[in-house]
């Protein structure tokens, strides 16, 4: 029987290629349709950060198409996998291989549990063979921390503005893994509204950008959306009405919406007005309710310029400390998860093996 | 009503039809509220009608009546499901940003229909032949032409799981209400 | 373990090699450990949603039981659906990550083979192997005995139940079902095969995973992917305009 040598020998290439770095830490994001992965030391050096949706061939993800890769988690993570190592290798000047990795993170909520497993069972699979510890992570809890990444120590107590996915989120953080939820949409989450509108105008899912385009290349056109629960005291919000506003507007003018950007653009920048002036207002009125200083925004919809030209405006007259990151880490991405593991690593934060995932927030 | 009933359905018994008028906001909440405690314990509940029609509302209240914070109750467009704890569990189900149906064919059952509990599926549009075999309560908001705030509701189930359901939707007398709650 | 798979474990012919077999595919995990050509460790248990929590704690205990660490093996085994989807990608998620990170070959078993080898028919006996996961579809495919291994006849295919049933007629069937009982039709008037227990899955599932891997071209060893199926029914469908 001499397949009984086949068997590989272990790839232990760190202790062949010189020291290693330190507290290298593989994060892994499957909460939603996209798969992401990142590779951080330490809490903010960035070595790699890959999602699926970045890459236009699909040759190694075993004829998965990244645009209609939804929920296909199995079938890509591995293929990523070795993407993320080659350039966190590139990056380091020296090869990476997973014996070099000190901690694995993963999101454990909320999402898709199906989904989630995926990737909680590469983690899991990975701290086991590897002796490493596990670090579960709440994706929303991570978001902010894409401001952590790129600016570095930010002074506590912080408001943030999460606007990410299905979740619009008002979160007061008086330090590290001590946060609580302020306020929060009660139907539809800002970028979903901005989405769906954007699909009226026959515009594709994700909406945010050709939205974003419209606010920052157009005049808001003497339209006037509803600008929902910005009388109402409280910090939460609401979009449903918004969307269904724009439904009456379009349907008012005979039901289909302007083909042309030079009608569309104007209609769509009143539009975008609303719900910016919504977000902006409400997070001002956190901050000033909490006595809090600082200000951050993530999320998918925090890539939008228009909404973070009027927080920068906003808060340079509050005089409010203001961050936001680039778009590349507003979108979800696995280096944010990173981030925040790096901190809970620090603070001795970690999990057991049999990590649950979890669909929901706490609430 | 007959387009809106499956003819699979009929393999569970004699379908029961209620149609009736609503007038407000309130009139809505009020329908969740009554309909909340009359569902059976895995009920699975096909929410119709067009952004805006008041699907949101609806379910906040039968959310409500069945123990949910009514505030963590929001839309599952992105998410797909949600998952509330209450006195009973609630998965919330969102289709509309299903790419492609096929897609739901790749999850278990047990992942978006719940099987400890009830189950408020809106756009169930595209999930219809996933849904073959089960026994589920349809209800269809419409507009009314002379009230911006007015819904025309439609409701079919089969009358041996959904009686009460059923009842509860018809029955708009404050008894009705202070019963199923009590 | 006796039966038609017996050869599967022919002394001297495995001599060194350790090998894991790894079933989540359906409501229960089987688990099985080839230690120097011999079987170690089998176990078989109902966890089904479970596994996410409970499976690396009892894969560590059945490999130190055993006296192995997970690089010393030479061949993973895992199951590929179809089955649970969830069940299906935590068990492939595991199998993947232990091939990668470990650099162990990895041999796919298809569900419904692994089902079919509880079977004990005579050899080139003609039978169909059934599993019900939900709703009232089954995946399916046809086999037949020969030369100590289950060869599938024909495709994997998921169908409604009571169509495939009237198809099959009399012909003998292995059925599984994670819900509901066999005594009530179209179930009830199926021509069932005695199955044998279930509680060797693992060593089963070890065995068809050693032989195909050894009768594979080396460095090609049998797909691994999983196995989804969709139903004809489901693919011509449309929703109602």
């Amino acid at each position: 029987m001499n397949k009984a040598s086949m068997k590989k020998t272990s790839m232990n290439k760190a202790a062949m290629n010189g020291p290693a770095l330190n507290n290298l830490c593989l994060a892994i994001d499957t909460t939603f349709d996209d798969t992401s992965l990142a590779i951080l030391s330490g809490r903010r050096d960035i070595l790699a950060s890959v999602t699926l949706s970045q890459y236009a061939d699909h040759a190694e993800f075993g004829g998965v198409v990244p645009e209609r890769a939804s929920r296909k988690h199995l079938e890509v993570i591995h293929p990523l996998l070795d993407r993320a190592l080659a350039a966190a290798g590139e990056k380091a000047g020296r090869p990476i291989a997973l014996e070099d990795l000190s901690a694995v993170a993963v999101s454990n909520l909320p999402g898709l549990i199906g989904a989630i497993l995926v990737g909680m069972t590469v983690a899991k699979s990975l701290a086991w063979l590897l002796k490493i510890p596990l670090i579960g992570i709440n994706h929303i809890e991570a978001h902010p921390y894409a401001n952590f990444l790129v600016h570095g120590e930010l002074p506590f107590p912080l408001v943030h503005l999460v606007a990410a996915g299905g979740h619009t989120l008002l979160i007061l953080q008086q330090d590290h893994f001590d946060w609580e939820i302020i306020g929060r949409s009660v139907d539809d989450a800002a970028g979903e509204c901005v989405d769906k509108v954007a699909k009226m105008f026959g515009h594709p899912m994700p909406g945010g950008p050709v939205v974003d385009r419209m606010a920052m290349e157009h005049a808001a056109g003497p339209y006037d959306f509803p600008r929902p629960m910005l009388a109402a005291p409280g910090l939460d919000f609401s979009f449903s009405g918004l969307k269904t506003a724009m439904m009456y507007f379009l349907r008012d003018r005979g039901g289909a919406p302007p083909r042309d950007e030079g009608e569309a653009g104007p209609v769509l920048s009143a539009f975008f007005a609303a719900v910016s002036e919504v977000l902006v207002a409400k997070t001002l009125r956190a901050a000033r309710q909490t006595g809090v200083k600082n200000i951050t925004i993530s999320g998918g919809l925090a890539a939008s310029r228009a909404l973070r030209r009027n927080f920068e405006a906003a808060c340079a007259e509050a005089g409010l400390g203001f961050f936001c990151p680039p778009p590349a880490l507003c979108t979800d991405n696995a280096a944010m998860v990173g981030c925040l593991a790096a901190y809970r690593l620090e603070a001795g934060l970690h999990d057991g093996l049999d990590l649950e995932a979890f669909p929901n927030l706490p609430f | 009503m007959q387009a809106l009933r499956e003819q699979e359905q009929e393999q569970n018994g004699p379908v029961e039809e209620v149609t009736l008028r609503l007038e407000s906001l309130a009139e809505t909440r009020a329908l969740g509220l009554r309909l909340g405690p009359a569902l059976p314990e895995n009920a699975i509940v096909l929410l119709e009608g067009e952004m805006g029609s008041g699907k949101t509302t609806l379910i906040k209240a039968i959310c409500e009546a069945l123990g949910v914070n009514p505030a963590v109750v929001i839309s599952p467009t992105y998410t797909l499901v949600n998952v509330y704890p209450g006195i009973r569990s609630v998965f919330h189900v969102d289709l509309f940003r299903l790419e492609d149906p096929e897609s739901l064919l790749e999850l278990d059952r047990d992942d978006w229909i719940n099987p400890r509990g009830i189950s408020l599926v809106e756009w169930p549009r595209e999930a219809r032949r996933l849904l073959a075999g089960e026994d589920w309560l349809e209800i269809r908001l419409d507009p009314v032409p002379d009230n911006s705030q007015g819904r025309f509701i439609k409701a079919a189930g089969c009358r041996r799981t959904y009686a009460k359901a059923l009842e509860a939707i018809r029955d708009r007398t404050p008894e009705h209400h202070g019963g199923a709650k009590a | 373990m006796k039966g038609w798979e017996k050869d599967w474990f022919a002394p001297g012919e495995l001599s060194g090699m350790n090998a894991l077999a790894l079933d989540t595919t359906t409501d229960r995990v089987s688990l099985a450990i080839l230690k120097d050509g011999v079987p170690a460790a089998c176990r078989h248990e109902l966890i089904g949603r479970e596994a996410n929590r409970s499976l690396l704690g009892l894969l560590e205990e059945l490999l130190s039981g055993a006296g192995l660490d997970i690089r010393e093996l030479h061949l993973l085994v895992a199951a590929r659906g179809p089955g649970s989807f969830t069940g299906t990608r935590i068990g492939l998620a595991m199998a993947f990550t232990f091939a990668r990170a470990a650099g162990i070959p990895l041999a796919g078993v298809d569900t419904l083979r692994l089902l079919a080898a509880q079977a004990n028919p005579v050899e080139g006996q003609r039978f169909h192997s059934l599993l019900n996961c939900a709703r009232n579809e089954v995946y399916h495919a046809p086999y037949v005995i020969r030369d100590g291994l289950p060869h599938p006849g024909a495709e994997i295919r998921l169908d409604d139940i009571g169509a495939l049933a009237q198809r099959i007629g009399a012909e003998p069937v292995l059925l599984k079902r994670l819900s509901g009982g066999i005594t009530e039709e179209p179930y009830a008037g199926l021509n069932m095969l005695p199955a044998r227990d279930a509680g060797h899955d693992g060593l089963r599932l070890l065995g068809l995973g050693l032989r195909d891997f050894l009768d594979a071209p080396a460095g090609s060893p049998p797909p691994a992917g999983p196995i989804y199926i969709k139903s004809e029914a489901f693919r011509t469908w449309r929703p109602p305009v």
